[in-house]
Formats: structure tokens, C-alpha cells, sequence
């Protein structure tokens, strides 16, 4: 297999390799530097796009097979039909055309630190000087009995946007009038930490309205959760009685699930669902797995400044499957991505890396007039390195606002959306 | 106080901003994520930033962290920066088209 020449390259990527405005000429090339990504997710899109804006001649490619990127942010609105995935899908062109990023639709299968180079689906290599690596979160087949390759289609669990949404909206329609819906939360780091509640929140406010019988229950293997006082409190103001959730301390963890019987076993007992969904035990991407990029816990130990990896060299890694410290959500994706795109340009230009500073915020809907928020403003603690709030710029919306305030956050929720998604990939 | 206590809640240490070190490229970019790219949002969104007055952004960054009923979540997201941070970022979207 031999690497990718300019000209089977461009082949390869269409039109977006032929933009004159970041194009080099073949005598400088050797000279420019090349920076592969691999994954088109929050964090892999935004990186591209900051990086171009931080290197105008750079050589960036981002190598991710899909023609399109579905967001799992704004999905539980989808699975109770409140939105369509259409919205949620956006494509990679803006990052070709306005930004010169060449989208590589193959899949990376092995990553040469040595040689610094990426080998793709199609066998051909792709040389780097930096490589970031973005594969998101995958999920573990392995960790819970009865839930596995198989059985995940019978028992889908909507942590990935697309099929399966539409897979968990079905099965929620069809559920009878007197049912319990029941969703299981995985022990944490998992993605996304607020939206298994506010999943249970749109379940039952879809059921009041549809089948006001039923009753959603949360199993969790975790003892509290974020805005926890926020949900507990729409909870009982907007579904009274119909939310019930076991904690980890009164056997709310997982232990089995039977996909055929529709019955999941927890410490607290054994569980029939009309609906049973399964949020599983996650860990990094399967390349970040391949690569020995991760540790014992399944995620990549990463420095926060730069997201270096700790160890892999020139190879840093973003978004959910980074143990960087902060919370697996789309905003810290992109914040981390910035971060890292910045770093980066630094590193490449000789210069030294300046503190970073991250942005995490989180809407949670819990019916269509009614959000909550979280807000943190993160920076590296110099002694110690580790993700640290800045000064007290954490919070979240007030407990006993009115539904006036709810949904004014509402609005936010939906401006938030809007300007997340344009600036990671338009 | 309220703050506070949610941060050490949440199990994060909390740090200072005094001698921190941090581009104003990191700085702007980061309030991207809800006023777009550049401090310029997409239609219908929240306020923008780019070409807003200096003294009106430090202004309102004032209001919004001694206020927490000013501007939601934005209150709190006001409290992670320092006053020159603040300016610096002023500075920088004033001059942005």
C-alpha cells in the first residue's frame, strides 16, 4: 500500500483539495504541515475548522466516513417527536468549502506513531505531523448480560442519533396505556451525564399526553446526578407521581436484562418494561482502543493544555473519548477542540502554549416550553494540571422559577443549539 | 456563597483567574458556542457580540455577574472571568465586523 500521491489524492476528496485560496505548491508541501483528523463529531469538526483559522496554510484532512453528521444533541426531542433528525443532521461541505478542511470518507483502522501515518479502510496511507484523534464514545457490548450486538436491536439505546433514535421513538409509540418505561443509567463517565434524565422527562411528558397510566422508571447505577434538584422539581411539578428513580445506594444499577421476557434485573429487584432502554457502559472509540491510546479505565488519558495524548506522541485526543476532565457534552467538545486547535498552532510555530479556558453549558428540556441550565467555566489548576472551575463561574438555573423563566430557557436552549452547531460546522 | 458550594458539590476545585495566562483568542472563542463564531450569531439567536462597543461589553459583563437574576445562565458563566480578561475580550469583538 502505498501513500496517497497529491494527485490520487485530490481524486479522492473531489473538489475540496482543489481550492487555490489554501492549496500548496508541490515545492512547499514538504514544508507545510499536515494535521489528520480522524472523526467528524463535535470535537473533530470544530478542531478542523479552528485550526484552519489559527494556520491559514495548514494541510488539514479530516478522514470520517459518513456523508453526514447526526447530533445526539437535541435527539430526546426526537424520540418523543418534538423535532425530526433532519434538523439534527448537517453535512461536512461548509468545512470544505469555506474552511479548505479535505474530507476523507474513509474510515481509519490503524494509526503508525513510528512513521506517523494513518492507514484507512481503503488500505492507503495517510502521512501526519500532528494527529487528532476524535472517535467519540463507543459502546461496551460486553459489560452487561443480555445486552449485546444482538439483543441492542431489540433493546435500542439512542446514545448514538440516527437509526436508533428512530428505532426507541417507535417503540415508545407503540407502548400500551399502563406500561413502565424504563431507561437504565450506566455507571458514570458516560455521555452526555443530564440527558438520561432529561430522556425520563420527555418520556413522561409524552405519556401523560398519550398514555397517562404509564409510569417511566430510571434504574441507575449512580448515587446523584446534574441538576438533579431541577429535575426532581419539574418532575413533581409537570408529571406528578409518574417519574420514579432508584439511586445506585438502593440497588438501582443494572445487573441483566432479559430482551425476549422484557425484563431488566437491578439490585432492587427484577423489572418488566413495555419499553426498556438500555443506555450502556461506555468507553472511547474503537481506534483510540486500537491505537493504545486508552488506559485501564477505557478512555485516553490526555493533558488537558493541548490534549496530548499522555501516551501516544503527536497524537492528541478530543471530545468523549479524552479523559481530559471535563464533561463528556457536545460544548465541551468544542471547547476542548479550540483549545487544542490553538495549542497546536502554537506548538507548530515554536511558541509557548498559553493557559486554556473551556465554556461547558447544558440544556435540558423537560417539556416544550420548559428547559433548565448548566453553566461551568473551566480552566487547569497551574500546580496541579487538572480541570478546575474559574473563580465561581459554575451554577445552574434557579430552583422555584416560574414557568414564565422555564421557558425563556427554553428559547436559550434553542439559540444555544443553533449557534453550537453553526460554529462547528458552518 | 451559592456558587461556591455547588462547585466543591460538584467535586471541582476552584481556581483563580489573577495570574492566569490565557490568549484572548481562547477567551472570545469560547463564548462562541452560544453567540457563534466570531460573536456573530445565526438568525434568531443570542446577542451579538462582534462590533459591540467596549465600554457597552465590559458593561454588561458587569451587570450579569453582580446580578445573578440579570441574564440566566449567562450570570453565571460572567463569574469565570477576570476584569482585565473582560476588557481584553471587549477590546477584541469591538473591532470585529
Amino acid at each position: 500500500m502505498t501513500e496517497i500521491t497529491r494527485r490520487g489524492f485530490a481524486a479522492l476528496v473531489g473538489g475540496a483539495a482543489a481550492l487555490p485560496l489554501f492549496g500548496t505548491s508541490f515545492a512547499s508541501a514538504a514544508r507545510t504541515p499536515r494535521v489528520v483528523v480522524i472523526g467528524g463529531g463535535f470535537a473533530g469538526a470544530t478542531f478542523a475548522k479552528y485550526l484552519r483559522r489559527a494556520m491559514p496554510t495548514a494541510r488539514i484532512t479530516l478522514v470520517e466516513p459518513k456523508k453526514s453528521y447526526v447530533s445526539c444533541v437535541y435527539s430526546n426531542e426526537v424520540v418523543v417527536g418534538l423535532s425530526t433528525l433532519k434538523p439534527l443532521t448537517v453535512g461536512y461541505a461548509a468545512l470544505a468549502e469555506a474552511y479548505g478542511i479535505r474530507h476523507v470518507r474513509r474510515s481509519a483502522v490503524a494509526i503508525d506513531p513510528v512513521a506517523r501515518r494513518v492507514t484507512l479502510s481503503s488500505g492507503d496511507k495517510l502521512p501526519y505531523d500532528k494527529l487528532v484523534v476524535a472517535p467519540g464514545m463507543a459502546y461496551r457490548y460486553d459489560a452487561l448480560p443480555g445486552w449485546n450486538e444482538e439483543t441492542a436491536a431489540l433493546l435500542p439505546a439512542a446514545w448514538h442519533a440516527g437509526p436508533e433514535t428512530t428505532q426507541l421513538a417507535a417503540r415508545l409509540k407503540a407502548m400500551p396505556n399502563g406500561g413502565t418505561a424504563i431507561i437504565t443509567v450506566p455507571p458514570a463517565p458516560y455521555r452526555c451525564p443530564p440527558a438520561p434524565y432529561e430522556r425520563a422527562s420527555l418520556f413522561a411528558w409524552y405519556l401523560k399526553r398519550t398514555k397517562p397510566a404509564a409510569k417511566v422508571l430510571i434504574l441507575d447505577a449512580n448515587e446523584t446526578f446534574p441538576k438533579q434538584a431541577l429535575f426532581e422539581e419539574g418532575w413533581a411539578k409537570l408529571f406528578p407521581g409518574m417519574v420514579t428513580r432508584i439511586p445506585g445506594s438502593k440497588g438501582g444499577a443494572v445487573q441483566s436484562v432479559d430482551a425476549v421476557a422484557m425484563r431488566v434485573v437491578a439490585g432492587a429487584g427484577s423489572f418488566s418494561g413495555a419499553v426498556i432502554n438500555i443506555i450502556p457502559p461506555q468507553r472511547a472509540g474503537d481506534l483510540a482502543t486500537a491505537a493504545g491510546l486508552t488506559d485501564q479505565t477505557g478512555w485516553c488519558p490526555v493533558d488537558p493544555r493541548t490534549f496530548a495524548s499522555k501516551l501516544v506522541p503527536d497524537v492528541h485526543v478530543l471530545g468523549d473519548a479524552a479523559a481530559s476532565g471535563l464533561p463528556k457534552s457536545a460544548t465541551s467538545a468544542n471547547a476542548g477542540a479550540k483549545v487544542a486547535a490553538l495549542a497546536i498552532a502554537k506548538l507548530f510555530a515554536g511558541r509557548p502554549v498559553t493557559d486554556p479556558l473551556f465554556i461547558n453549558t447544558c440544556y435540558s428540556r423537560l417539556a416544550p416550553d420548559y428547559a433548565i441550565g448548566i453553566a461551568s467555566v473551566f480552566g487547569v489548576d497551574p500546580v496541579s494540571g487538572a480541570i478546575v472551575v474559574r473563580n465561581t463561574g459554575t451554577g445552574t438555573s434557579p430552583l422555584g422559577a416560574s414557568l414564565g423563566y422555564r421557558k425563556e430557557e427554553a428559547e436559550d436552549a434553542d439559540k444555544w443549539f443553533r449557534a453550537l452547531m453553526s460554529d462547528t460546522f458552518a | 456563597m451559592r456558587r461556591v458550594c455547588l462547585a466543591l458539590a460538584l467535586g471541582a476545585a476552584v481556581v483563580g483567574t489573577a495570574h492566569a495566562d490565557t490568549d484572548v483568542r481562547t477567551l472570545a472563542d469560547s463564548c462562541a458556542i452560544c453567540h457563534g463564531t466570531d460573536g456573530k450569531p445565526p438568525r434568531d439567536g443570542l446577542d451579538r457580540l462582534a462590533g459591540m462597543r467596549s465600554s457597552e461589553f465590559v458593561e454588561e459583563m458587569r451587570e450579569l455577574r453582580d446580578d445573578p437574576d440579570e441574564g440566566r445562565l449567562m450570570s453565571v458563566i460572567a463569574r469565570g472571568y477576570s476584569d482585565a480578561e473582560i476588557r481584553a475580550m471587549a477590546d477584541y469583538f469591538a473591532k470585529l465586523r
